[in-house]
């Protein structure tokens, strides 16, 4: 394990309930605009608020997930400028994070055979691609895609693979649709995080998908300049600088009220260089709780400048996408670096003031040279916590950043 | 090591057991075997993995060794909560979200059948969960060594857990739990603490159309070599092999890649070879059989799927009987 590799992203790709591709995020990012959660033409789907953002794709009972994730990496490879015989050449590998994996086949009327194993997700991937490597599908959650990306990074230090295709993807589920709203955690509007009023989560559909890859492998291939001093063009890869784990080890689904987990997951992902953190995507997913817990522990590991670092609220657009969440957040925060601002949250009626964070509205705000960094939070239930930090620039030394 | 069965809770005999049918009447008794009170409302999965991580801190293993914050938790399993998934199916099918019992909710995230092992252990560093049809366990190993050698931890529990699939959904599976405690090699050495083997994990991918030329079985077997090649040490009597393979393409590629290796042939008539390979429990149950028995020599815990999935661990004993080799990705 050489700690002191330095890893990068260099391609990235996105499937949302906007449609496909990075860029139709980003002008929906941008837009700002609200969109309302589908009702999915689920004749069992028989709870009180049945609602779902759903990727523009009409067949229920198709493998969806799998879908979203092949065309997310489809995507994120020709970002990277990777082709079938770059691949081929290189170790590469696949880690994929979804929550409910391809939960279609075993729901009544969506696939009515035999019980079939759902998490396939990263095996489809890597069997479409014809890749000999480590293929991982990680069952985490609303963390799994930051789970995923983290083990993509200590495959990469670890000289395991050369090329990680790390990510997340989810699709729409009954089971998991109607268990959340006995919980009680569904809007009845839509995703609505840090609002007065905010009443719960509401569910999305979605992939997102990173090429990650060590500097050096990036470097030898083209992709990055030759010289780690020269000046960066806009497309320039991105370091992942840092990805942390913790777990609250509590309650299934409530977090830890001091949130000690998701703050020591926060300042090991940031290390030193909380004074260059310029945005932060927040888990953020609309509910009572996560949303002021959240709030706080981002003044524990921020300090005063909480109050001036924007927060992107991915999820008020988007809604809550499972298990690729984190990866989609992980690409929101890539286009901001790219783009060097962070476009306006989707409007607030009237923001929680228990909830003390910035969340600019109405236009877009510069990020700052100094602080060419962005913070990504996912908590998963079962407490499993994770953040990471993506940075544009060179690193602190040849070698790279801190994980 | 912590292994809860029908068959018992010895290794050898959970492992034979798997080709035998489950015996009649009710095997778990959650009251007598996890405490009166409390567990009432967990899933069977997540009593029988309980059971098993108790059963692993009784055998010696001790993750309280180490601060809470450097503990992590690997979670595997298939079928664990197919059950209750089909059954909230039904529910909402027939009377909606309304009736879905309150305490089952959250287990549509499937992660949160380690919740209660998390807490109880105080497992803070981290819980890591692998879904994957029959490699899960295997799978959440070699990541669980990466983890060990990336610094994310300096201790781990590893639990696969199954419960039988309904018989609506075409039945079968597997029942139980296996645990094991690990940390790296030279630390649990350096601390003292008793090892009872030493596993060296490594998980590939072999993309099954790819076995359809020539060109393609080439290239995999070279990947299987290499792979073995690093796995194995360079001297030394060849390991006893535990396969867990089915009839596809990718198993028939790896058991080639076994002969071009100097290992010894599969003890015939090994019932680990069971036919019945719903759930991640054989291959863990295959690792805990070696941990026992890899007093006798190294042993190599082999699992391929049709998919792809491709698992390998080398089980060997303690103390080491060949030169010290690379600690990466190794667990006591």
């Amino acid at each position: 394990m050489n700690r002191e590799v330095e890893v990068v992203v260099t391609g990235v790709g996105a499937v949302t309930c906007h449609g496909a591709g990075a860029d139709t995020l980003w002008r929906a990012m941008t837009a700002a605009g609200t969109r309302l959660p589908d009702r999915p033409a689920d004749p069992l789907a028989r709870m009180d608020l049945p609602l779902i953002s759903l990727v523009p794709d009409p067949d229920l009972t198709a493998e969806r997930a799998t879908r979203f994730a092949s065309l997310a990496a489809a995507e994120a490879l020709a970002d990277a400028g990777l082709d079938a015989a770059s691949l081929d050449t290189a170790r590469t590998a696949v880690v994929l994070g979804s929550c409910m994996g391809e939960p279609g086949p075993n729901e009544r009327g969506r696939g009515d055979g035999d019980w079939s194993p759902p998490f396939r997700l990263a095996a489809a991937l890597a069997a479409e691609l014809g890749l000999f490597a480590t293929v991982h599908d990680i069952a985490n959650a609303c963390a799994a895609g930051a789970y995923a990306l983290g083990i993509a990074a200590d495959l990469v230090r670890a000289g395991e693979a050369e090329i990680v295709l790390a990510g997340g993807s989810d699709a729409y589920s009954r089971v998991a649709l109607g268990c959340f709203n006995r919980l009680g955690a569904v809007d009845p509007e839509r995703c609505r995080p840090f609002e007065k009023d905010r009443a719960g989560t509401v569910f999305a559909e979605g992939a997102g998908v990173l090429v990650v890859e060590s500097a050096a492998h990036a470097r030898a291939r083209g992709a990055l300049p030759q010289d780690p001093g020269a000046p960066e063009g806009p497309d320039r890869a991105l370091r992942l600088a840092g990805v942390a784990w913790s777990c609250d080890a509590d309650h299934p689904t409530a977090p830890r009220p001091d949130g000690e987990q998701i703050v020591r997951a926060m300042r090991e992902a940031v290390g030193d260089a909380a004074h260059e953190v310029g945005c932060v995507v927040p888990h953020g997913t609309g509910t009572r709780l996560n949303d002021v817990l959240e709030s706080r522990a981002l003044r524990q590991v921020l300090g005063e400048r909480t109050a001036h670092v924007p927060l992107y609220s991915l999820k008020a657009l988007l809604g809550h996408c499972g298990g690729a969440s984190a990866a989609l957040a992980a690409v929101a925060a890539a286009l901001i670096l790219r783009h060097g601002a962070v476009p306006p949250n989707v409007p607030l009626k009237e923001q929680d003031p228990e909830c003390e964070v910035l969340l600019p509205q109405g236009a877009a705000v510069p990020l700052p040279a100094s602080a060419r960094r962005v913070l990504v939070n996912a908590y998963g239930f079962g407490g499993n916590n994770a953040s990471l930090v993506l940075a544009a620039g060179p690193g602190p030394r040849e070698g790279g950043d801190r994980r | 090591m912590g292994v809860v069965s029908p068959w018992g809770d010895d290794p050898e005999r959970a492992a034979a057991g798997g080709a035998a049918p489950l015996p009649a009447g009710e095997w778990f008794d959650h009251r007598t075997r996890l405490g009166p009170r409390g567990y009432k409302y967990l899933p069977p999965a997540a009593q029988y993995l309980l059971a098993a991580a108790r059963a692993a801190q009784a055998d010696g293993g001790c993750p309280e060794a180490r601060p809470a914050a450097r503990r992590g938790l690997l979670l595997a399993t298939n079928a664990g909560l197919a059950g209750l998934f089909d059954s909230t199916d039904a529910t909402l099918a027939a009377e909606g979200a309304a009736g879905i019992s309150p305490a089952s909710a959250p287990y549509f995230a499937v992660n949160v059948l380690g919740n209660r092992l998390a807490a109880e252990l105080s497992l803070n560093g981290f819980a890591l969960t692998f879904g994957t049809a029959r490699t899960a366990a295997v799978d959440a190993l070699s990541a669980g060594a990466l983890a060990l050698a990336s610094g994310r931890c300096d201790t781990l529990v590893l639990a696969a857990a199954e419960e039988l699939v309904p018989a609506g959904r075409g039945g079968g599976g597997e029942q139980g739990a296996v645990a094991l405690t690990l940390e790296p090699a030279a630390a649990a050495r350096a601390r003292g603490t008793a090892v009872r083997a030493t596993l060296r994990a490594r998980s590939l991918f072999l993309p099954p159309t790819v076995l359809d030329t020539v060109q393609g079985r080439a290239r995999a077997d070279r990947v299987l070599t290499a792979a073995l090649t690093q796995l194995l040490p360079s001297a030394g009597p060849p390991p006893t092999v535990h396969p867990d393979l089915d009839s596809s393409p990718v198993s028939a590629a790896v058991a080639a890649s076994l002969d071009g290796i100097a290992v010894r042939p599969p003890v015939p008539s090994d019932p680990l070879a069971a036919p019945g390979r719903t759930g991640c429990l054989g291959p863990a149950l295959a690792l805990a059989r070696a941990v026992t028995t890899a007093v006798d020599g190294d042993r190599l815990v082999v699992c391929a799927t049709r998919a792809g999935h491709v698992a390998l661990v080398r089980v060997s004993p303690e103390p080491p009987t060949t030169p010290q080799e690379s600690p990466h990705a190794e667990a006591a």
